[in-house]
């Protein structure tokens, strides 16, 4: 299989101030390797610096240091539109991911954007009709209906529609589940695994849940402090943690079949 | 005299609405649940399920929207919205019974460090003049119990962490012993370490007898699991099902807690499972217009005509169990 | 959300109260007498069939005033609140949205002109450029100059708030460049705080327009009419008591059209905070 996505010794230094005083360290030589058809989870608590990683690799933040080849050739050195053509991203927040002055067509249609030729407006109904229906959405439901109007559930898979419909081949989801209720995260879950399944979209799935890690990844990489400090297949990270920080984690999740004994 | 046990909290068909320019919003229809001294009860449902403000009515403030509209809520046999609310206040709130909201550990004066909270609290409450040294020995004993240290008494809320400010908060809540402590999602801000830390100092509080009665309500079923005796399931506004905690994880009743159940991942150390979690199709119903009778059946694979029609009344069906639904 | 808000009571018993008041404005001086023609067989009348209003100290027709008054005084507030909402977009919208050493700048430029002390500035500014005879719309445009830091502030707190929400980012993943996010994203939704921005302004406008003309620095008062001209007698000059009781149709209905012109405009935004408040509407 091959590579689809390698990140090499990644660093993003923030600094804050006027006068220029405080660097943080949001994350540091993240190294990772990403197979095409993979499932990736990047794992961390809050502050681990994974949404940080993500946004280098979307291209919405420059990193300080590193680098990021997708697909053979440097990131940065992809035209913009191509790019996204190729990789497109999930966020957390469903609510905030739609302009709420838009009806949610808008989402579907301006991905068509980033084609060199735009399809005929009959040929793109069509294109983003048939990718609804593929993903269990019944399009009249859905159709001209305002963000407000819509649940996360629904939001969350539209936005997984755009990729669908540009045939990407890399989704990053960004704790795309975290604002989801327990039963429409099933739902997103699953769907994600069909991408990789029925589609061999790649996806790397970013969350602080182990659980939800666990389920979905093939691979894993644990994060802390903006470091890596555990990675690899995910039937071996999960059951037999190495790293002493992984085992106090993985010890603090509440299952449930068994019982905490205090 | 009274001849049955008085339950140390009771509700009974209560009913609180919020009214605004959104309409009226019907968000706890008809809930009866009790609680009794020495348990821990457990409330789960999803968003909008009305859980947080079956919370707020039970706390005897509620927020201004909120409306108490029908129903009697008995803490210790007292109704706490036909007293008067001076007794309310000074004899019941933080004594008997207190409430910890969502969010509540961002809502710490930050510009006041823990020991003068404590302060201002304890002067309320027993309208005394109480000297320094002493305050700052209960407050400094009652903190260790919760696993915190003494100097956390010097510090400002940003100087702690999350998990901290969340037991500090426990501890203020709990000054006075109340005999049940509401708790209203504490853990879903927190990492999964910190959270186990603060379960583990509420575990820590009822077995040193600083609360007698825990009511927890979380929409993540896997923690309640840890600490509660029994469990109600909520939904649409509405109580679904009553069991023990063991009975509603193996041998859940109601077609929701059974969907929900099948629903939640959950983290296996000894093997991989990939498939398996089913989701419910659908979305909670809109309080302001809910489904008329059983507030499930839209979504419900075991729907039948009457589920339509009639609404199903919270009934017993063997020990310790209650359903709402006409499968049984 | 928008459709809430025409249900509003509040909103539209306040909307109605500001579209009253301002087609009062706009109508009334077409159908009345000319407000600034002295008429010395009438002096200081007392309300009567001929003049709705009495007249004034020098025989003008005092509803006629009150009309133009209102006019005028919303003129003012217009190209006063205009400019500073103008202003305001440009130095707050911009900084932020560009952050970095922009942002920094703006921000502090914005700062050092809110804390200037601006009654004194303004007064020393309409001095210095009216003399004794300033025009309406050199009073308009150094109010509009000196009130924008306020709009700018706001202005600023939203744009914020906006660039933090995730559409922007998923804009950007759809390959949409620079300008065309901000015309597209977030202008829309700036749209609706942008004209409560530039309605408060005018209503501040209007009140500082009055404060100073009642201390004798507003327009010219022989050859302007506004709702402050008009007060500018109270306590100087022939009455030597700030409010003369015997002489009220002079000074009520100015302070009346004023005061309910505000409360209109305080109840409608009452009802927009009502409904696009995040905090108040979470149930």
């Amino acid at each position: 299989m091959e590579t689809i996505l390698h990140c090499e010794n990644l660093t993003k230094i923030f600094i804050s101030g006027l006068i220029r005083t405080k660097p943080i360290v949001a994350v540091k030589n993240v190294t990772l390797d990403m197979k095409k058809g993979e499932i990736i989870a990047l794992v961390g608590q809050s502050g681990s610096g994974k949404t940080t990683v993500a946004k280098m690799i979307l291209r919405l933040i420059k990193p300080t240091s590193g680098q990021i080849i997708f697909n053979g050739k440097n990131a940065l050195s992809y035209d913009k539109r191509e790019y996204y053509r190729r990789i497109q991203a999930i966020v957390q927040d469903p609510y905030s991911a739609y302009n709420p002055f838009y009806k949610v067509d808008r989402v579907l249609e301006e991905v068509f954007n980033l084609y060199e030729n735009n399809p005929s407006p009959d040929e793109r109904k069509k294109i983003i009709h048939s990718t609804l229906e593929r993903i269990g959405i019944n399009p009249e439901e859905i159709l001209g209906r305002y963000p407000h109007q819509l649940s996360g559930g629904q939001l969350q898979r539209l936005l997984i529609a755009r990729p669908l419909i540009i045939n990407s081949e890399l989704v990053v989801a960004d704790e795309a589940t975290s604002m989801l209720d327990a039963s429409t995260r099933a739902g997103i879950l699953n769907l994600l695994l069909s991408l990789k399944e029925n589609e061999r979209i790649s996806v790397l799935f970013i969350t602080h849940d182990i659980a939800q890690a666990q389920y979905i990844s093939d691979r894993v990489l644990m994060m802390q402090n903006g470091e890596v400090i555990e990675q690899g297949p995910s039937d071996r990270v999960f059951i037999h943690p190495s790293n002493p920080y992984t085992k106090e984690l993985f010890d603090s999740v509440p299952q449930l079949r068994k019982k905490w004994k205090f | 005299m009274i001849s049955k046990t008085i339950h140390l909290l009771e509700i009974k068909d209560l009913r609180g609405y919020y009214r605004g320019i959104f309409g009226v919003v019907r968000a706890v229809d008809g809930v009866s649940l009790t609680a009794d001294c020495g348990e821990v009860v457990g409330i789960v449902g999803e968003s909008g399920c009305g859980k947080s403000t079956l919370a707020q009515l039970c706390s005897g403030s509620p927020s201004p929207l909120l409306h108490y509209e029908s129903g009697k809520i008995l803490v210790n046999g007292v109704d706490i919205y036909k007293i008067d609310p001076e007794v309310f206040r000074t004899e019941v709130k933080c004594q008997i019974m207190s409430y910890i909201p969502q969010a509540s550990m961002d809502s710490l004066n930050p510009v006041k460090r823990v020991r003068d909270f404590i302060m201002d609290v304890m002067i309320e409450r027993t309208g005394q003049k109480l000297s320094k040294s002493e305050v700052f020995k209960t407050a400094g004993d009652h903190l260790e119990k919760l696993g915190l240290d003494r100097g956390v008494l010097d510090r400002y809320p940003h100087e702690l962490s999350g998990g901290m400010k969340q037991r500090v908060v426990i501890g203020i809540s709990t000054l006075f012993h109340p005999k049940l402590l509401t708790i209203d999602e504490p853990t879903s801000a927190l990492d999964v370490t910190t959270q186990k830390l603060v379960i583990k100092s509420l575990v820590n509080l009822k077995k040193a007898g600083i609360i007698e009665s825990l009511l927890f309500i979380s929409h993540d079923i896997t923690v309640l699991g840890q600490l509660c005796d029994r469990c109600a399931v909520m939904y649409g506004g509405k109580i679904v099902e009553v069991d023990t905690m063991d009975d509603t994880l193996n041998n859940p009743l109601h077609p929701y807690t059974q969907a929900l159940i099948s629903s939640v991942v959950s983290y296996d150390p000894e093997k991989m499972v990939k498939g398996g979690l089913k989701s419910i199709p659908g979305a909670p119903p809109d309080l302001r217009d809910p489904p008329p009778a059983c507030r499930f059946h839209p979504r419900c694979e075991y729907a039948m005509d009457i589920c339509q029609t009639k609404e199903p009344p919270l009934e017993a069906v063997k020990d310790g169990s209650e359903v709402a639904c006409w499968l049984y | 959300m928008f459709d809430l808000l025409v249900r509003s009571p509040k909103f539209i018993f306040g909307t109605a109260i500001v579209l009253a008041i301002i087609l009062f404005g706009i109508i009334g001086p077409v159908f009345t007498r000319d407000p600034l023609k002295p008429n010395p067989h009438h002096v200081a009348e007392s309300p009567s069939g001929v003049y709705i209003l009495g007249t004034g100290d020098l025989g003008e027709d005092l509803f006629a005033q009150l009309c133009m008054g209102t006019r005028n005084s919303l003129m003012i507030g217009a190209i006063a609140g205009g400019f500073a909402t103008f202003v305001g977009v440009l130095v707050g919208g911009i900084g932020p949205y560009k952050s970095g050493l922009a942002d920094e700048t703006s921000n502090a430029f914005t700062n050092v002109v809110m804390v200037f002390p601006m009654l004194p500035l303004l007064i020393v500014l309409v001095a210095l450029f009216g003399g004794g005879n300033a025009s309406m719309f050199l009073v308009a445009t150094l109010i509009g100059l000196t009130s924008w830091p306020w709009a700018a502030r706001c202005i600023r707190s939203q744009v914020l708030t906006l660039k933090e929400r995730e559409f922007i980012n998923v804009a950007r993943m759809s390959g949409v460049k620079g300008r065309k996010i901000v015309i597209t994203e977030i202008m829309p939704n700036m749209l609706a705080y942008i004209i409560i921005v530039f309605v408060v302004s005018l209503s501040i406008a209007i009140l500082t327009e009055a404060g100073l003309s009642m201390i004798g620095l507003g327009p010219d008062p022989s050859s302007n009419v506004t709702l402050g001209t008009m007060l500018d007698f109270l306590g100087t000059g022939s009455t030597s008591i700030a409010l003369p009781w015997n002489y009220w149709w002079a000074f009520i209905p100015p302070g009346l059209v004023l005061t309910i012109f505000l409360l209109g405009v305080f109840i409608m935004q009452s009802g927009m905070d009502e409904v696009f408040n995040p905090r108040l509407r979470r149930v």
